[in-house]
């Protein structure tokens, strides 16, 4: 999971790896939209799963 | 209670109307609307009048198709896409088109109706308005046709739960069933592991002939009229933001249902905040992924807020797709037994927390994690869940009540709906209104202050600090 910072660079690296043409503002509403969504990540880490007692179990497909 | 559909059918074999008036109202109503309302991306004038035409023929020589022979419908925009594509290069199973599996049921298609993608997202085009009030949003082009009486139903896409959280805003019945009951090949994916085609309609007879129409296996109707509902405690609903009217909503409908002999019966909800969450990070990735190749190369067609969500969901590692694959999955398993130990084949719930907010703020992206709070988790899961509209508030804006059951209890959740209907009454539809008539621009952003509900039922209503019933 990213931290926010971590968040940033993505956006910034996923920007120039895709060659996208956009304005210094259109980069920082991408980086808040992304912190924020982090926030919706760490809320999906923090659920605890049940723990797989039966042991291995089969990716679903 | 009997829907659109039966009217239409009963009045087209009476011969008292044919295909060709009732198509060439709707059209009528269907100009009226996009100048006011502006839901669709086009109107199909000559195809559904020349569609009318064969419908009226088939009539008066007694064979129509079925049900839905002659009865006006609007499809999402990209599903005509995608009954070209599906000719071209049928999907794995062979399946044809949605779209054409319903023209082939006789029913005429008026005019496709705008995706939320690109009216919540494109700049250039303008707001889509709530048919109960103008200056407020519609959220989604098929909603905001039916509800203002423009097509007996209607065919789109769900994938988050917003299709069902703008139905109720606007007043309109949305039913989206187990996911796999309705075919979705052929049609463009936003988030392939979310996407499912949905119903909207003015009633649940209505979606229900639909769904049962295009349904990949015949499901025999429950027609079980259990009297348990599983309810939320309304405590678990404080704290939402803009969810007072909402919930007052929901607790009088609650009301309702229990002076008609329905045990209602506390279940703990699920949990709301994380299935939203998990939705989301598969939303953010999966869309990414469709639209990856073309996002630098089509930057200027998207509107601001399109291109930042697709940005933002780099945020999104492969480890946290997997996590919320897993949570789904846990959710999942979990759902159908927490109904059957609560003793329930259905749970019912608000649709969307707050009501329709003003245009300009829908227009510039809006609280999209809002919408989503109450009907996300049952998208995830691939649950079916369907919203009846119970209520307006003191503005005129509609408030849902959503009933979702376990995967398979299509019939069940439906049965629900038409009991909901039947204990609320009538619903009227929002009065017609001339173009000149809507207010230019919106002033203020975020969600409408409210003061007070009023339930469809007449004996129901609350004034402004009214309690509970």
């Amino acid at each position: 999971m990213a931290t926010a910072g971590e968040a940033a660079r993505l956006v910034d690296d996923l920007g120039r790896s895709l060659g996208v043409p956009w304005t210094e503002a259109e980069r920082a509403e991408a980086i808040q939209e992304a912190i924020a969504l982090v926030c919706q990540v760490e809320l999906v880490w923090r659920y605890p799963l049940p723990d797989p007692a039966g042991g291995w179990r089969p990716p679903e497909p | 209670m009997n829907g659109d559909i039966a009217r239409l059918e009963a009045g087209y074999r009476a011969g008292r109307r044919t295909p060709e008036d009732v198509v060439e109202e709707e059209l009528e109503r269907a100009a009226e609307a996009q100048a006011v309302l502006g839901p669709f991306r086009r109107i199909l004038y000559a195809r559904a009048r020349a569609e009318a035409r064969a419908a009226t023929d088939r009539h008066r020589r007694g064979t129509a198709r079925s049900p839905l022979d002659g009865v006006p419908v609007v499809v999402q925009a990209g599903m005509q896409e995608s009954e070209r594509r599906a000719r071209r290069r049928p999907s794995g199973d062979g399946e044809e088109g949605l779209l054409a599996r319903l023209r082939s049921h006789g029913a005429v298609v008026l005019a496709e109706a705008d995706t939320a993608w690109r009216l919540a997202h494109r700049a250039d085009v303008s707001p889509l308005r709530n048919p109960w009030a103008p200056e407020h949003a519609g959220g989604d082009g098929a909603p905001a046709s039916v509800a203002a009486g423009v097509g007996a139903a209607a065919l789109a896409v769900e994938s988050c739960g917003w299709l069902r959280a703008w139905s109720a805003r606007c007043g309109a019945v949305a039913f989206r069933p187990t996911r796999g009951a309705l075919s979705c090949g052929g049609i463009h994916p936003l988030a392939p592991t979310l996407d499912q085609v949905a119903v909207v309609a003015r009633h649940a007879a209505d979606a229900r002939l639909v769904y049962e129409a295009l349904a990949r296996a015949r499901r025999p109707r429950a027609r079980r009229r259990g009297g348990r509902l599983g309810v939320v405690p309304p405590v678990s609903l404080e704290g939402e933001a803009g969810a007072w009217a909402v919930r007052q909503a929901y607790e009088a409908a609650l009301a309702l249902l229990a002076r008609d002999g329905v045990e209602l019966v506390p279940v703990e909800p699920p949990p709301l905040p994380t299935a939203r969450a998990a939705a989301l990070t598969l939303w953010y990735a999966e869309c990414l992924e469709v639209h990856r190749t073309r996002l630098a190369a089509h930057w200027a067609d998207d509107g601001p807020a399109a291109r930042r969500r697709l940005m933002a969901a780099a945020a999104v590692g492969g480890a946290d797709y997997v996590r919320a694959r897993a949570v789904r999955r846990a959710l999942g398993d979990a759902w159908g037994p927490a109904l059957r130990r609560a003793g329930v084949d259905a749970l019912a719930l608000p649709t969307a927390p707050p009501a329709a907010p003003e245009a300009a703020f829908a227009l510039a992206g809006g609280a999209l994690a809002d919408t989503l709070l109450y009907t996300s988790f049952f998208d995830l899961i691939g649950a079916p869940a369907v919203t009846v509209p119970m209520g307006r508030d003191a503005l005129g804006l509609p408030a849902g009540l959503q009933v979702a059951g376990a995967a398979g209890e299509d019939a069940a959740v439906l049965d629900w709906a038409e009991r909901l209907e039947a204990v609320r009454g009538p619903w009227p539809l929002p009065p017609r209104r001339s173009a000149s008539a809507v207010p230019v621009g919106s002033s203020g952003q975020g969600w409408a202050k409210v003061e007070n509900v009023t339930v469809m039922a007449s004996s129901v209503s609350f004034g402004p600090g009214g309690g509970p019933l």
